[in-house]
């Protein structure tokens, strides 16, 4: 366990740095691997399709909550410029026409009028898109994650497979191989992609191995969840 | 002026013409205010402008408080289309009332055209109309003031040449190389020098005697026309404002009502 050989302070930064860059590596490394095809990736069609649809309704949320905003600052300024017409109308009428006495009462009520008109507005449909909107984002983070954590799984289990394919040939040489812990690896990984969460936050505990293949040179292999 | 050639010479004629206007009339109005000369004054008159300059700034605020919801109506229109267009597309086929939300986006639409149109034809046409008749009296009201200084300034002169002629010498436009002449003039010569002089005045109070018809003339047309007209204009205010403002009232009630059986219809 070099890591923990490490110092406790600085040590254990670097520690974390140096885990997080191995990690980003090994995904990037498996993701090229898939691209070319080298590699077989874990498809879920099920999940695809969720995954569209929820990009395709934060989309539409999105153009909504922005047309919301817009027709609601439409409906504020129409509510200004008919309250000056109003007062300009006003101004105009003369002290001895009839009726100048209903004119302030009027205008008082349709300026109540609109203003209810903007709350109701407001506190029913803009903070509710806001509310809707604003949810996107976590799921898109989580969604995100379990992307990330699938790649670990594909990796890890070529690993186990180059491994074991290697072991299958060189079984008599290896002597410290450890199947065990491998298959085990692999019942973690198939557990993790059948729960739709993410409960990855759970295999938090870090599992390392050396497997050294002594014909075909040295290959390590870290593991870390 | 018609002195003049033809072509420049016309047009140097005119410009020498209002330049000698203008300074007759700065001159006519320096003394005015030095009280040597008197103003014709027309309360009734100066009122019926104060008048006027009210009514046109109270319309031109009108208009533009008017144009300016306009805008907002439209504006209005715009986002209110784009958001129930949105909600149309996202409403899926298969969801119950998919054809009552098609026909409550064009049915509003429509109301809302409707609305908007209306008030461009009505009220704000003849909102533009009823301004559009105050610059040109705003100018006429600006050509009387000048003609009137040219009526007063022509009066002055009149009764001043009429005055010269109670005097000593033969006319006051007699300057001095004339009185040099005199002097320089034999015996024989000054009967003929000093009937020369009665001539000049003659010919000159006969000028200004022209000249105060004339400037009471052109004064007095103006004049006549706008004591008329103003009246008119500022009495005309009650009806503009009661048809236009009617009847946008009546719009704004019908829309307002209009849409309120839309919604309804879900």
């Amino acid at each position: 366990m070099a890591e923990n050989k490490m110092g406790q302070n600085i040590g254990a930064g670097a520690g974390i740095f140096a885990k997080r860059v191995q990690k980003s590596l090994n995904r990037a490394q498996e993701k090229v691997m898939q691209k070319l095809g080298k590699n077989m990736e874990t498809k879920d069609e099920q999940f695809e399709q969720y995954s569209q649809n929820l990009l395709k309704q934060q989309n539409d949320g999105g153009k909504l909550f922005k047309d919301v905003q817009a027709y609601f600052r439409a409906v504020k300024v129409m509510h200004e410029t008919s309250k000056r017409l109003s007062q300009t109308l006003r101004d105009v009428y003369e002290p001895d026409w009839q009726g100048g006495e209903d004119l302030p009462v009027i205008m008082e009520s349709e300026d109540l009028l609109w203003n209810d008109y903007e709350e109701k507005l407001t506190d029913q449909i803009v903070r509710t898109m806001e509310n809707y909107t604003g949810q996107f984002h976590e799921v898109k983070e989580r969604l995100a994650k379990r992307g990330r954590k699938l790649v670990d799984y594909d990796s890890s289990r070529h690993h186990l497979e180059a491994l074991q394919n290697a072991k299958k040939k060189d079984d008599a040489k290896i002597t410290k191989g450890l199947p065990r812990p491998c298959r085990q690896v692999m019942q973690r990984g198939l557990e993790i992609t059948q729960t739709p969460r993410i409960h990855l936050v759970s295999l938090s505990r870090e599992w390392r191995w050396r497997v050294t293949l002594q014909k075909t040179g040295r290959c390590s292999l870290m593991w870390k969840t | 002026m018609a002195e003049m050639g033809m072509g420049k010479g016309v047009t140097a004629g005119k410009l020498a013409s209002n330049v000698q206007k203008k300074l007759t009339r700065a001159q006519e109005k320096v003394m005015q205010k030095l009280g040597k000369a008197d103003e014709t004054r027309d309360v009734a008159f100066e009122e019926g402008v104060i008048n006027f300059n009210k009514q046109y700034t109270e319309g031109s605020k009108l208009q533009k408080d008017l144009r300016a919801y306009l805008a907002a109506v439209q504006t209005m229109h715009e986002s209110s289309k784009n958001l129930q267009e949105c909600l149309s597309d996202m409403y899926e086929p298969e969801w119950y009332g998919k054809d009552d939300v098609d026909s409550i986006v064009e049915d509003t639409d429509v109301l809302w055209t409707d609305f908007h149109q209306k008030l461009v034809d009505n009220a704000l046409i003849s909102m533009d109309t009823y301004l559009g008749q105050f610059p040109d009296i705003k100018s006429r009201i600006a050509k009387r003031d000048r003609k009137l200084v040219d009526y007063d300034s022509a009066r002055h002169n009149h009764s001043s040449t009429n005055k010269g002629k109670k005097g000593k010498d033969g006319g006051i436009k007699i300057t001095k190389p004339a009185s040099l002449l005199e002097r320089a003039t034999p015996i024989w010569a000054q009967g003929i020098l000093s009937a020369h002089n009665i001539a000049q005045s003659n010919l000159s109070r006969n000028q200004a005697e022209d000249e105060l018809e004339r400037a009471q003339k052109v004064f007095e047309e103006i004049n006549e026309d706008l004591q008329e007209e103003l009246p008119s204009l500022w009495n005309s205010r009650v009806g503009f404002y009661v048809s236009t403002f009617q009847s946008m009232a009546g719009f704004e009630e019908k829309f307002h009502k209009e849409m309120g059986k839309v919604s309804l219809m879900t």
